[in-house]
């Protein structure tokens, strides 16, 4: 099979292999069954098979007519491609540049932000996420990145915790205190 | 009537309060400038503002949405025009007319065509959804559960069908919705459903955390991947807007009549939104404009209809949000979740509940378009100065907002965890052309379908046929089945005519 439609069959099949999974476990949900009444199961149930004929319909079209096997698209495609042939220059348009160790950088600032929220506090939690996320988004003015890092988590902390009243991660000793003495220099109680 | 416009009056005195008008000009700026700058879009935009919402009352939360909503259908119109960047789908149309018109050495009066449109699409579509939405919300009153089921179906798969890419995706984005949806404990057996042992899975899944994870989130990172490259910024003339006369715009009155009615209509049907409504009205025009040749060259009608549409679209979705609950769009969707927030649920009850607030979002809806306009005309050049933002700032400001917005619901750091997951999911949806949409609106509908499906089965002893029995709602599954064939026939209308074209 060409690499191509092997690539395409890939979301399906996984997407077919949890349906199926979640199936099982739907055949499992604990409750009582009433005399003439559907039990909770039955519609996610029916979801999960809608799903698994949904996405063995694509293997299937994809494994027959491997090649050029095209797609239903909804109506808004054909409209936008009919309007595209009339109107626009048949000038092919490059394809963006890819850079897949941002997005795993952008994944693991955003993991590490939450995962160190309650420890660090928001507050400095936010100036090292906005600074790094800035610089993996190849914006590379250090002093401005910092100062909007700074001045940013200022804001929000200022925003939500004195005006919307929002009770932000403080964090744990020894960083909560940078987090206690700020909001008391802002008279945040 | 009398009664519709003496509480459209109340209406305009209740905007008029400082809070509401606060939060319409607020929400006027912020469309306006997510439309503008560069990785925002109008949803996420929309999506964005709704934990500031939290803390608000609810009429000045549904008008700030509103607000940003409208105004968000018309900020993009200036970068296409002035630097061929369309802020949204929508404004794609617009770089065929409108930026060749700029490029022509007119941008100011292709502004101006702009504007002239937006104001009359938005008065017209203001008046139409206060005329409709009564007589909508007393049909809607003899609505049964089946009726019920059978429009949440229809305007589940209307999404699917009239949106773009392909359908077999937007359904299984669909069923995913439905399925996330499920997640916890039901409320008529008490069963536990896919918790899986995560405790906090026990309470469900926020609908608020997937659209702010996908939308938000998801979208981040689809840029981030793409490097936030944006494209160089190629100014079409000088920076003003030349509002036509109105005798020049009379000239054009037979495509401002078309368009407009193309874009309510395009509203209400659920999932052909703005975007739809913009393509269809350009290719209407295309088709039986009286200038339908010269298309493309840079002439007022290629930037009226699209814009006219556009912009009417968004009365035509608030009338099936408000007198059924139905949103009909990603937006409409945002606000729905905002009605919901508040405990307050949308439907023919509405104008009985709460008649005030909905009168005072249609006055808000009039002043809204007025503003938007003024805003257009008096600040555009501070509004294109948004577009050199670098977009790894806006970005790291988007994602903070996306993860307080999560927190601030419920101030649990477990609805970060599923942020992030969403995030993640909203990303996998877009690498791989999943539609986003119909799972935000599967998970925000799902339990009332659910609900409806239940109560119809328990109510008529489990006969599925009552649903294409009574005659409501076996017309509207009749719509429904006919929603799932358009794509089906227009697919084959498409191949039969490439055949054709191949072998001629």
């Amino acid at each position: 099979m060409a690499k191509t439609g092997l690539t395409k069959i890939v979301p399906y099949s996984i997407v077919l292999v949890v349906a199926a999974a979640l199936y099982a476990v739907a055949g499992q949900f604990d409750f009582t069954p009433r005399a003439g009444r559907l039990g909770p199961d039955v519609w996610p149930k029916a979801m999960l098979v809608l799903m698994m004929l949904t996405c063995i319909y694509e293997i299937a079209k994809t494994l027959v007519r491997q090649k050029g096997a095209d797609e239903i698209e909804g109506l808004l495609e054909l409209i936008k491609e009919e309007s595209a042939e009339t109107h626009v220059p048949d000038v092919p348009e490059e394809p963006p540049a890819v850079y897949p160790h941002l997005l795993l950088a952008g994944i693991g600032l955003t993991v590490g932000y939450v995962y160190l929220i309650d420890k660090l506090g928001f507050f400095l939690d936010t100036v090292a996420f906005m600074v790094l996320f800035m610089l993996v988004g190849r914006y590379r003015k250090p002093w401005v990145v910092l100062a909007i890092g700074l001045l940013g988590s200022l804001t929000f902390m200022f925003v939500f915790m004195k005006i919307v009243y929002v009770s932000l991660p403080i964090g744990e000793a020894p960083f909560s205190a940078v987090s206690l003495t700020l909001m008391q220099l802002m008279g945040i109680r | 009537m009398f009664d519709i416009l003496n509480n459209l009056g109340h209406g305009f005195v209740h905007v008029f309060s400082a809070v509401n008008l606060m939060a319409l000009v607020i929400g006027l700026i912020a469309g306006m400038l997510v439309a503008v700058l560069p990785g925002l879009t109008l949803v996420m935009g929309v999506v964005l503002a709704l934990p500031f919402t939290y803390g608000m009352a609810i009429t000045p939360s549904i008008i700030l949405l509103t607000a940003m909503y409208i105004s968000g259908t018309y900020g993009g119109a200036f970068t296409s025009i002035l630097f061929k960047i369309p802020g949204e789908p929508l404004d794609v149309p617009l770089l065929w007319d409108g930026y060749t018109m700029a490029r022509k050495g007119d941008p100011a009066k292709a502004l101006g065509w702009t504007l002239f449109a937006a104001l009359t699409g938005g008065l017209i579509t203001a008046t139409v959804m206060v005329a409709l939405a009564v007589p909508f919300a007393k049909f809607a009153l003899t609505f049964d559960m089946p009726e019920y089921f059978a429009i949440v179906m229809f305007g589940l798969t209307s999404v699917v069908a009239l949106g773009g890419g392909s359908v077999a995706n937007a359904f299984i984005s669909l069923f995913f919705g439905l399925l996330i949806a499920t997640v916890g404990v039901d409320e008529t057996h008490g069963a536990e459903r896919f918790a899986l042992g995560v405790p906090m899975l026990k309470d469900g899944i926020e609908y608020l955390v997937v659209m702010v994870g996908a939308y938000g989130l998801g979208e981040v990172l689809v840029r981030l991947e793409q490097g936030f490259a944006s494209s160089p910024l190629q100014a079409g003339g000088k920076i003003r807007t030349s509002i036509p006369s109105v005798r020049e715009a009379w000239k054009f009155r037979g495509t401002f009549g078309r368009s407009s009615l193309v874009g309510v209509i395009c509203g209400i049907v659920p999932g052909a939104g703005a975007t739809i409504a913009s393509f269809v009205a350009y290719g209407i025009e295309g088709q039986y404009g009286k200038r339908r040749k010269q298309l493309g060259s840079g002439i007022p009608e290629g930037i009226v209809a699209p814009q006219i549409a556009s912009t009417a679209s968004v009365g035509g979705h608030m009338v099936p949000l408000l007198t059924l609950g139905i949103p009909g769009s990603g937006a409409t969707a945002v606000i729905l979740g905002a009605f919901l927030l508040h405990g307050v649920q949308p439907g023919p009850q509405i104008f009985q509940t709460s008649s005030d607030m909905v009168y005072a979002i249609f006055a808000s809806m009039f002043l809204g378009v007025i503003g938007m306009c003024l805003m257009g005309y008096c600040a555009i050049k501070l509004l294109i100065r948004v577009l050199y933002f670098p977009e790894a700032v806006t970005s790291a400001f988007v994602v903070l907002f996306c993860i307080i917005g999560a927190y601030t619901a419920r101030s649990s750091t477990t609805d970060l965890w599923m942020i992030v997951v969403f995030g993640i999911v909203g990303y996998l949806f877009e690498r791989f052309k999943f539609p986003i949409a119909p799972m935000v609106l599967g998970c925000i509908l799902g339990t009332t379908a659910e609900t409806a499906f239940m109560t119809s089965m328990i109510s008529y002893q489990n006969d599925w046929t009552i649903f294409f029995t009574r005659p409501i709602s076996g017309t509207v599954m009749v719509l429904t089945i006919l929603a799932l064939l358009v794509p089906l026939i227009q697919h084959f209308r498409h191949h039969k005519t490439a055949h054709a074209s191949a072998a001629a």
